[in-house]
């Protein structure tokens, strides 16, 4: 058989055993969005910067501003303020890691959603309700930081302990 | 399971990815088309590669994630933008291989050295073989290449040999719209077609 004919029956089998499938629409979505972290790299100036400041840490099983009636959350709740929207952190522990589930309460909804620490870094994106979710998280310090097309909202310091 | 070792042909020897470079220096300067074509061109690809070797949906989806978030970082220093398609399979393979090994959270290695260092210590029976990488490589090229044909072309041979089930002639003829013994001669001209985009 010619060479030729040798490739094109290589690649007519290569394509029948394609299985392969496209990747989900939100991964899409991430990766396409993923390049705005370089833009505003790019561009710091251009970038708002805004430092979230802890207005509320209720330790697990305590309720909030003295509820008697309703049971505390097994979460560790707290809330930020950071000009004119909020971010509520829920921290569960599990055996050996933490589970995060926050909210972003503001008017738009953020590109990304970074948790880091030195050598580690976890990514999410807001859902329909801007909320975001980070799970077996090891313990540690944490920044967290929600980017949005023209601002940042940090967290400077989470512990995780 | 691979053929490459039967039959000696890959199609990866003189694949340089021919306008992969050309994508590449518009994302360095700064043009979000171009990365959204170049996710679309190598998602596929880069979620195939956890899939393959057994991720489940939600590791595959972080694996995914983190080569797209790595490729960010790294788009201004990579030294071969003409071989961007290896240096994604390479990263995609290593950091699937890191979930496998039971690291967590997104980890880069600083230099080419540590990459290589960290790949050559994948044991030879790891999921994700040379053969494997290759297979998924190839079909990436013949995929791309299939989205080059004009677009008679392009629905001939994907109904033909990229569906589940391959179309018939008749189904095919009556997809665009030709006599049902047209179907072969347009069939070897596409063929002919996408051999030579794919080189």
């Amino acid at each position: 058989m010619r060479n030729e004919d040798r490739k094109l029956e290589h690649v007519i089998k290569r394509m029948q055993t394609d299985n392969s499938v496209d990747a989900p629409a939100d991964l899409i979505k991430f990766a396409r969005n993923a390049f705005l972290q370089r833009s505003t790299a790019k561009a710091p100036s251009m970038l708002e910067r805004i430092v979230a400041v802890l207005k509320l840490d209720l330790a697990p099983n305590r309720a909030a501003f003295g509820e008697r009636s309703a049971g505390g959350s097994a979460a560790r709740q707290m809330l930020f303020d950071a000009g004119s929207s909020a971010i509520d952190l829920r921290v569960t522990a599990n055996a050996d890691a933490y589970d995060i589930r926050g909210q972003h309460i503001g008017d738009i909804s953020a590109e990304t959603v970074r948790l880091e620490s030195a050598g580690t870094k976890f990514l999410s994106q807001n859902d329909e309700l801007k909320g975001f979710e980070f799970t077996s998280v090891p313990a540690g310090n944490y920044s967290l930081t929600i980017t949005f097309a023209t601002s940042e909202i940090v967290i400077d310091e989470i512990v995780l302990d | 399971m691979s053929d490459n070792n039967d039959d000696k042909i890959s199609l990866l020897d003189d694949a340089v990815g021919r306008d992969d470079a050309a994508i590449v220096a518009r994302c360095r300067r700064g043009e979000h088309a171009a990365w959204d074509e170049l996710v679309d061109r190598y998602q596929r690809l880069i979620y195939a590669i956890p899939r393959r070797a057994g991720l489940t949906d939600e590791q595959a989806a972080d694996v995914f994630q983190e080569v797209f978030v790595t490729l960010v970082e790294k788009l201004d220093k990579i030294e071969q933008p003409e071989r961007i398609r290896s240096w994604i399979v390479t990263t995609a393979k290593f950091k699937t291989w890191a979930v496998i090994r039971g690291r967590k959270g997104h980890y880069s290695p600083a230099t080419d050295e540590e990459l290589e260092n960290e790949l050559n210590s994948i044991p030879d029976a790891a999921p994700l073989s040379d053969d494997l990488l290759i297979e998924l490589e190839e079909q990436h090229l013949i995929r791309t290449a299939v989205n080059e044909l004009d677009e008679r072309c392009r629905e001939i041979v994907s109904m033909i040999y990229l569906q589940d089930t391959a179309a018939s002639y008749a189904e095919v003829a009556a997809q665009i719209g030709v006599g049902e013994t047209s179907i072969s001669p347009l069939r070897s001209r596409c063929l002919k077609k996408l051999q030579k985009l794919i080189g």
